[in-house]
């Protein structure tokens, strides 16, 4: 299977996912899909609060993941279909950032997929996030994993 | 032997570029992240990780010509 772009500048849009969607109606195979759509926080940082995030990435080195982790999944669980986009760039707090999309015959294969491909791109994927407060002083960001 | 490193995010950041050649020796082979915290010790009290030829790894092993090394600094994707 060819390597799919997942890496977009700007913010993920709701008329992007909707269309996403919408496109999947004529693969009349799939009975469940599921979706994960990461949306930046508007946290409160020593008193300051989260403007947006500017996010960057090793980007040859993410796709490669994005990659493996896409064909990861699509051994592990039974799936028709499967999308992932990550931004770069700044993305303004209450807006989406990421936007994972399995599909499958029946519902355990998606709920399933959907955990395991969001922890891994969490856990292994090379992207560096900055958070812009409201007075533009930062602090950069890093994941937990619990 | 001569590499070419990049630095992303926060490491970027506090060396002030993106990328440099580096000579590396015998034994920073073996351990790379002792060795890029030799040349800047502020990464002593950071958390990175070193990747090499897209992967993460903290060794070259001798037979190995490496194209790419890349200083990480922690993930925050999602």
């Amino acid at each position: 299977m060819g390597k799919k772009q997942v890496l977009r500048q700007g913010p993920i849009s709701p008329e992007f996912i909707a269309g996403s969607i919408a496109k999947h109606q004529v693969k009349t195979q799939i009975g469940a899909h599921d979706i994960f759509l990461g949306q930046v926080r508007r946290d409160e940082i020593d008193g300051k609060l989260v403007d947006r995030i500017e996010y960057s990435a090793y980007n040859e080195m993410a796709e490669d993941i994005f990659h493996e982790i896409r064909e990861e999944a699509f051994e592990k669980f039974d799936l028709v279909c499967m999308h992932i986009y990550h931004s770069l760039g700044e993305v303004k707090a209450g807006e989406i950032c990421l936007f994972v999309f399995a599909s499958a015959k029946h519902r355990k294969a998606v709920f399933e997929a959907i955990e395991y491909l969001v922890e891994s791109i969490k856990l292994r994927v090379p992207i560096f996030a900055k958070e812009i407060l409201e007075d533009n002083s930062f602090v950069w960001k890093e994941n937990h994993y619990d | 032997m001569k590499v070419e490193v990049k630095y992303y995010g926060y490491i970027a950041e506090q060396l002030n570029k993106s990328e440099s050649s580096v000579e590396i020796d015998e034994i920073g082979r073996n351990d790379l992240k002792a060795f890029f915290e030799g040349i800047h010790p502020f990464l002593k009290k950071t958390t990175f990780c070193v990747a090499v030829d897209k992967k993460v790894c903290n060794q070259i092993g001798p037979e190995l010509e490496v194209g790419q090394i890349a200083l990480l600094p922690p993930f925050a994707g999602g």
